[in-house]
């Protein structure tokens, strides 16, 4: 999977099953975690959607802003540990 | 003559409640989230036993009665500040995230004298902020050369806590709720005004502190992290507990709260379920680090009710009441009401932290909306 489809799988779950709102278009550079557009829950669900679909382990010391707040820092994550 | 300091009487059951409750948490996590080494989950729980001796007066008092006796000095000479650890609230939390890193397998490789340097390191030992260990290596390895900018980024950070602590948060502090004019205030305007002195009186001196550790840090080379970032100013509670005492609540979420919530959401419960059980039992948590009594119990559940409120407030508008970009005022306005909210739920809550007992607690309660 390259890059623009990981982006491409991860925008689709965060509008749809966290925001709920299907027709928004997340910019790669929009924070999401610090802004508050992802709280902590749906936080955690959103490592555990990782870790199913891509097979990447996020652990919990992890979710947070500084390890990533944008979908493009999340895509260079889940490479990096492809 | 020795000093004497009076001690209340020993809540018990309180205290029992809150071992068995902390140790079945520990017992509980450890089984959700997977197997680690016994030795682990036998230091955690050794390091929250001593927390729990620590931030419980009668149990601090017993101890010391029972070192004095052992010296073979008169238990009556005993006193609960024989045996105060500084900093101790602070280390336990570097050592709990130090145990659990090395667990995951996740602790950089680090000196003996590196590690000692971390979790006693003299700016953030007595109020933080809490550092993360690998961020911490990372600053404390770089050679250390005299840097201008650094230098002058510390000194301003320590003149700006300096006198939001020592100036504005100590003349605050006159007029600011606390035990005894607590009782002696009537009037419902004098109460709120006591209590908002007191919100802000906190918020200066807490952050002033946390500006003078990061100047101090700053000159040595050393970049501790943020601790707040304008809480009174948040929309809702959620945010405001991202801003206030920010490092507390980061290691809450790393070490606690997402364990947790990761543990009950592979086993299906439902979303509600989960959110209450892990909001209400973090703050509860973070409650009873501040001191085990039953005033700051009702604080962290008071926001564990009101983040889990939140939570589902936020997930039935969010579909529902969503505004349009393109009606910036009505934006705006729903901010402002959401800060007043916010400000107010906060405030009130300072009510249970500030004051020692229930009673009085409610008595301001009362005496704030005229009952």
């Amino acid at each position: 999977m390259n890059s623009n489809d990981i982006t491409h799988t991860l925008s689709t779950y965060v509008t749809t099953q966290i925001l709920k709102q299907p027709k928004r278009i997340l910019k790669g550079d929009e924070p999401l975690i610090s802004s508050g557009l992802i709280d902590s829950f749906h936080l955690v669900d959103l490592g555990l959607f990782i870790e199913d679909k891509f097979g990447v382990r996020i652990e919990d010391s992890e979710l947070n802003a500084d390890t990533f707040d944008t979908l493009d820092q999340l895509v260079v994550l889940i490479q990096s540990r492809q | 003559m020795a000093a004497r300091f009076s001690v209340r009487s020993a809540a018990l059951h309180l205290v029992l409640i809150a071992l068995a409750a902390v140790a079945s948490l520990t017992m509980l996590m450890g089984r959700l989230i997977g197997p680690r080494p016994a030795w682990t989950m036998a230091l955690v729980i050794g390091l929250i036993a001593l927390l729990i001796v620590l931030k419980y007066e009668p149990f601090t008092q017993a101890f010391a009665s029972t070192l004095r006796i052992w010296q073979g000095q008169s238990a009556a000479e005993a006193s609960a500040f024989d045996v105060r650890w500084l900093g101790f609230s602070y280390i336990f939390f570097r050592l709990v995230s130090a145990l659990r890193d090395r667990a995951a397998g996740k602790l950089p490789g680090m000196s003996l004298r590196e590690f000692v340097t971390y979790v006693v390191f003299a700016p953030a030992l007595i109020a933080g902020p809490i550092d993360r260990p690998d961020r911490f290596l990372k600053d404390l390895r770089s050679t250390f050369r005299f840097n201008l900018a650094d230098a002058t980024e510390g000194a301003r950070r320590i003149a700006i806590g300096a006198f939001k602590k020592f100036v504005v948060a100590d003349l605050i502090a006159v007029f600011a709720l606390n035990e005894v004019n607590a009782e002696q205030a009537h009037g419902a305007p004098w109460v709120w005004l006591l209590v908002y002195a007191y919100a802000f009186r906190l918020y200066f001196d807490f952050s002033g502190y946390t500006d003078i550790a990061i100047g101090v840090a700053r000159v040595f080379g050393i970049r501790l992290p943020e601790n707040f970032n304008r809480p009174y100013l948040k929309p809702n509670l959620t945010q405001f507990w991202n801003s206030w005492h920010m490092s507390l609540a980061h290691w809450f979420r790393a070490y606690y709260f997402n364990p947790l919530t990761r543990a009950l959401r592979t086993r299906a419960w439902a979303m509600p379920a989960i959110i209450f059980v892990s909001q209400a039992t973090t703050m509860l948590l973070i409650g009873l680090w501040h001191g085990i009594t039953w005033n700051f119990a009702i604080w962290g559940l008071w926001h564990g009710l009101g983040l889990f409120v939140h939570n589902r407030w936020a997930d039935f508008a969010k579909a529902r009441l969503a505004i349009s970009p393109e009606r910036p005022r009505l934006q705006q306005a729903v901010n402002v009401v959401g800060v007043l909210v916010t400000f107010h739920f906060v405030v009130l809550g300072w009510v249970w932290f500030a004051l020692p007992d229930v009673a009085l607690s409610l008595e301001v309660f009362e005496k704030l909306f005229g009952l």
